[in-house]
């Protein structure tokens, strides 16, 4: 059994009612993909020997994109799928790929989004490809959008929306829940 | 640097079916692949100012052609290869036509026929 199988019947011993199909790579080292349903909530695995287990939600549009998340090994993937589905949660492509694509939604070129912002478009570029952001930068970015950043705190129990109007408070407001 | 905004996925997407539906067909699947890969590579390079990595393997936000390392073998179709990629299984037939599928569903997303005029389960 690979990783990939092990990784299939963790899940079923873990959510009997799980639909899961295994679609086997076609040539030796190729990619296996591991296709699950939990009650209409879809996560897919890609396994690539060698290379480690690539997580993914299902997201509309788009063609022959990687994962948004990428697991070392067999144990980080596991905790990792099985978090998703009991929280029936999404994962989380990299920080720069959903501020590229916040931007290319909202219609503006680096050299613009830079012009709000009053910099330089080296710098927007620069951004895009951070993995980490300060939360006073994101909410700057997004309100050079023409955004307000909301942050969500989601707990068992219901939800919070954490508002930012100023840098140097939080405005706790209630959302959802 | 792009002056330009980068088109939203669902736009580059559309884009690159309508290409590739008005493409001359093709005679095999070898030049239904060339083509494949050829025209989404143009479309991703006009509309995204994202850098063609396919090595990086984890999403950069860029659109890429079904890697060669995916193909597969159709039971019962040995004329049709298959190509899987995250949410998509990409069907090759060998009269160069051509259909994408979702997945999970098998939702047709595209189809096209072959130089001959036959569709990939039609040969």
């Amino acid at each position: 059994m690979n990783a990939i199988q092990s990784l299939e019947e963790r899940v079923r011993k873990r959510f009997p009612a799980a639909k899961t199909a295994l679609d086997p790579a076609g040539k030796a080292g190729g990619p296996w993909f591991l296709d699950i349903d939990l009650g209409g909530h879809p996560v897919t695995v890609e396994w690539r020997p060698g290379k480690g287990f690539g997580v993914s939600s299902k997201r509309p549009g788009g063609y022959g994109e990687g994962p948004d998340e990428v697991l070392p090994d067999l144990d980080a993937a596991s905790r990792r799928v099985i978090g998703l589905l009991l929280a029936r949660a999404r994962t989380r492509p990299p920080e720069a790929v959903r501020l590229r694509e916040l931007r290319s939604a909202r219609g503006l070129s680096q050299v613009e989004l830079a012009k709000r912002l009053r910099v330089n478009q080296a710098a927007v570029s620069k951004l895009e490809k951070r993995s980490d952001l300060r939360l006073r930068t994101l909410r700057e970015v997004v309100a050079a959008m023409g955004g307000e950043l909301v942050i969500r705190a989601r707990f068992p129990d219901g939800e919070k929306d954490l508002c930012f109007d100023d840098p140097s408070t939080a405005a706790e407001t209630q959302g959802g829940g | 640097m792009s002056t330009r905004p980068d088109r939203p996925k669902q736009d580059r997407f559309a884009e690159f079916v309508k290409r590739l539906a008005a493409a001359p067909a093709a005679g095999s699947s070898e030049e239904a692949y060339d083509q494949l890969c050829a025209v989404l590579n143009e479309v991703e390079d006009e509309m995204t100012s994202i850098p063609c990595k396919p090595e990086l393997w984890q999403t950069d936000g860029r659109m890429y052609p079904p890697q060669a390392d995916s193909v597969r073998e159709v039971e019962g179709h040995p004329r049709v290869k298959r190509f899987r990629s995250r949410a998509h299984s990409t069907f090759l037939g060998e009269n160069g036509s051509i259909e994408i599928q979702a997945v999970p569903g098998a939702e047709v997303v595209f189809t096209k026929p072959g130089a001959d005029g036959k569709g990939v389960w039609d040969q």
